[in-house]
């Protein structure tokens, strides 16, 4: 973290909601778009930004700036989201033979590639995308992604494998 | 399972497009901070009350369900005293506690008036619980004067409800503790 970013962290820790503030506009973004790559539903992705953000406020000390202040809220949010998943659905989150059954037409790629490449991983079926996004871009493992969607290490591979090829065949 | 799977790598080029979407992510259709901003609780002030508070809450309420659920409402002074007086220890605290609870609330109360309401209103909560919990403690003795070790816990709990509130009482005036008069 930056030398100002230090600075609002300490400021927001005694309580400075301006400061607390400074650091939502800077991380935002990404918070945002990781919840946006693991639901389709912005209504639910905008929730879960929200509420990683309370939930960060109000837990301010235990982050020891080990990693970024963003990448912290990012798992935050990704938590808070599978959490709220799990919740809700009845079925396994994601099952095997759900995926690449209802593959939508491969977005095409452009001067604005890395568009399309969001366009491309959110257009992966619900199970797939999860796990790559989980795994290729948060960086979680096999054993926590496998714990997180409450499926085994096996699923999970197969579906990282799937979400990669299809991935490599639409935008290479 | 084969690790075959992880074996297929996003060429170099994907990857590095990835890492950049990802970093520079995207912004949500509206602004989310209002929304974020009015459900912001204050932390300077909330958080040691809700430690102290909880500390103490648990302590008590990790007794005996029986014990807590045994009665409500205070228990007459003289016939709390009345039981307390063969035990020199809990007779001790008790004297200690009726000395000093009362003017250390009354400081608390006093300090509170200068903090949001919605602090006051929580620190309230957590030390109605707590003498609630201890009302029940008290009611407990009274009518199982011989239960096992209810006598010391009874005396360790008043003693610790003391420094709970001398622990508010300090950070309320914004100042580490209070040192408590002698009765």
């Amino acid at each position: 973290m930056t030398r100002a970013g230090d600075a609002r962290l300490r400021a927001a820790r005694e309580g400075d909601t301006g400061a607390f503030e400074a650091l939502y506009r800077s991380s935002v973004a990404q918070v945002y778009g990781a919840c946006r790559r693991l639901t389709r539903d912005d209504a639910q992705a905008e929730d879960a930004t929200q509420r990683a953000y309370l939930r960060a406020w109000e837990r301010l000390d235990d982050y020891r700036g080990d990693g970024s202040f963003t990448a912290w809220v990012r798992r935050i949010a990704v938590h808070l989201l599978i959490d709220e998943r799990r919740r809700t659905w009845r079925e396994p989150l994601c099952a095997d033979e759900q995926i690449f059954e209802a593959v939508p037409a491969a977005p095409r790629r452009s001067s604005a590639a890395a568009v399309d490449l969001e366009r491309a991983v959110r257009s992966l079926p619900d199970g797939a995308r999860q796990v790559f996004a989980l795994h290729d871009i948060e960086g979680f493992t096999h054993a926590e992604i496998a714990e997180l969607l409450g499926v085994s290490i096996g699923t999970t591979k197969t579906q990282l494998f799937r979400a990669r090829r299809a991935l490599r065949s639409w935008l290479t | 399972m084969s690790d075959r799977p992880d074996e297929t790598e996003l060429p170099h080029d994907l990857q590095a497009a990835l890492q950049h979407a990802s970093e520079r992510g995207s912004e949500p259709g509206r602004d989310l901070w209002p929304a974020i901003e009015v459900q912001l609780r204050p932390r300077a002030a909330r958080r040691p009350f809700a430690i102290a508070a909880s500390i103490l809450l648990a302590l008590l309420l990790g007794l005996s369900w029986r014990l807590v659920q045994s009665s409500t409402g205070a228990v007459p002074s003289d016939e709390l005293a009345a039981v307390a007086s063969s035990d020199t220890e809990l007779f001790e605290a008790l004297t200690r506690h009726r000395a000093e609870s009362e003017r250390l609330l009354r400081l608390v109360d006093q300090a509170l008036a200068s903090h949001p309401q919605q602090v006051g209103s929580e620190v309230r909560n957590s030390l109605d619980a707590m003498q609630a919990a201890l009302a029940k403690l008290e009611q407990a003795l009274v009518e199982e004067p011989g239960a096992p070790q209810l006598a010391s816990r009874l005396a360790g709990l008043y003693e610790q409800h003391l420094r709970v509130l001398e622990g508010l009482d300090g950070r309320l005036q914004g100042r580490g503790s209070l040192p408590r008069s002698d009765p």
